[in-house]
């Protein structure tokens, strides 16, 4: 008689499960060969011919194998589990493989068959990452990265449409008058150019700033306050009048904020620094045209 | 005919066969072929994973049980579960043969 655990184990090949449900499973399925091969034999048939009546019974083994695997090893987490001890390092890793890719291609197949419900899905995704990226941006700016000023939100840019629609700019003077005095929600508005930079220098000192003309109510309307020195005062702006708007101390006593402030050498600068700045921020303002 | 009928059946077949007493695969195959005097045959390939696959849903219980002077088998027993099952399929059997009958087992003169 055939040793049957061999015969099936060499059929079967490596069930990638563990050693111990590996073993069961052979012993079941050799006991059912022998079983039947006992009874072919009691039958009538040579050993010879009734082996022969078992194999034609059309075993398809790598099928068989496959199944097997399927219905005992579970989900792919499982198979990896139970098979993989040392014995086995690499059939793991083949495991996970072939099954990501039967599902992959399960996947593909799946959806082929009906590609408008791919596109509405598509479509439906685009739309809702579109929709959320922007509602996450706009929550960013206002709620998690406000600007560096009290009230913030309350902050808003104001532009005039061209009238070639080729574009936006700030309103004039007199436009911008209007608006204020005519607006129920607007409660102050000012103006300021767009910055560039410059170089403040002086008793040998030289920084890089960023230099803006900007209304003289500009800071009183953002809530801010300079680091050193005062806000501009209405008398700064009269041709011919003070020029004490802030004086330029020295390098180290500007960053150790103990300025020592001396004769005015630069007036009308005013040195701002905001902590939730990603950096510090020298913003220097000269004197508003009026 | 009768085999691709049998695909669709055979987890009603094998859940009926257990539904009184456990059994091994080998007497499941048995009884199934007996009891169709052999139009319905399970061989190993087909009747073993679907124990195990029965087993995986918790449909069956599969014990090894050794009795004096014979090999330990491992029989297989109806649980909570399966009975659930065999219960639905057997409705469902019914109905289908019934419908089938109806046009099927008549004549239309």
């Amino acid at each position: 008689m055939p040793d049957w655990k061999s015969y099936i184990r060499q059929r079967l090949g490596d069930l990638g499960l563990s050693p111990e449900r590996e073993a069961e499973i052979i012993d079941e399925l050799a006991q059912d060969l022998e079983q039947t091969f006992v009874e072919l034999t009691a039958g009538g048939l040579s050993e010879r011919e009734a082996l022969d009546e078992i194999q034609r019974e059309g075993h398809d083994w790598r099928a068989l194998s496959k199944e097997i695997r399927e219905a005992k090893g579970g989900s792919i987490i499982e198979k990896l589990q139970v098979s993989n001890p040392p014995r086995v390092p690499n059939q793991s890793l083949q495991l996970l493989v072939d099954g990501l890719w039967q599902d992959l291609r399960f996947v593909v197949r799946s959806l082929s068959k009906s590609p408008g419900f791919v596109a509405v899905a598509i479509a439906s995704l685009a739309l809702g990452i579109g929709a959320n990226a922007t509602v996450f941006s706009i929550l960013n700016q206002i709620r998690f990265q406000p600007l560096p000023y009290p009230d913030s939100e309350r902050i808003v840019n104001i532009v005039e449409q061209s009238p070639t629609g080729d574009g936006v700019r700030s309103p004039m003077n007199a436009k911008l008058s209007a608006i204020e005095e005519h607006s129920r929600s607007l409660e102050k508005t000012v103006q300021f150019n767009a910055g560039r930079s410059a170089t403040l220098s002086g008793d040998g000192f030289s920084e890089r700033i960023i230099q803006q003309i900007v209304d003289i109510e500009t800071f009183a309307m953002l809530g801010t306050r300079p680091q050193i020195g005062r806000l501009f005062e209405p008398d700064d702006v009269e041709p011919g009048g003070r020029s004490e708007a802030a004086r330029r101390p020295s390098s180290s006593a500007m960053d150790s904020g103990n300025a020592d402030l001396g004769a005015p050498t630069m007036p009308w600068v005013a040195r701002f620094m905001w902590k939730e700045s990603r950096r510090p921020l020298s913003a220097s303002c000269s004197r508003s045209s009026g | 005919m009768i085999q691709e009928l049998k695909k669709g059946t055979a987890e009603l077949l094998v859940l009926s066969l257990i539904e009184k007493q456990d059994r091994h695969g080998y007497e499941i195959a048995k009884l199934i072929e007996s009891s169709t005097e052999g139009e319905l045959v399970f061989h190993a390939a087909s009747l073993y994973p679907l124990l195990y696959r029965l087993e995986k849903r918790k449909w069956v219980r599969g014990r090894w049980v050794e009795k004096a002077g014979q090999r330990r088998r491992r029989f297989y027993a109806l649980i909570v579960g399966g009975r659930k099952a065999l219960q639905d399929q057997r409705v469902g059997w019914e109905s289908f043969v019934k419908a089938m009958g109806r046009i099927v087992g008549e004549s239309h003169a």
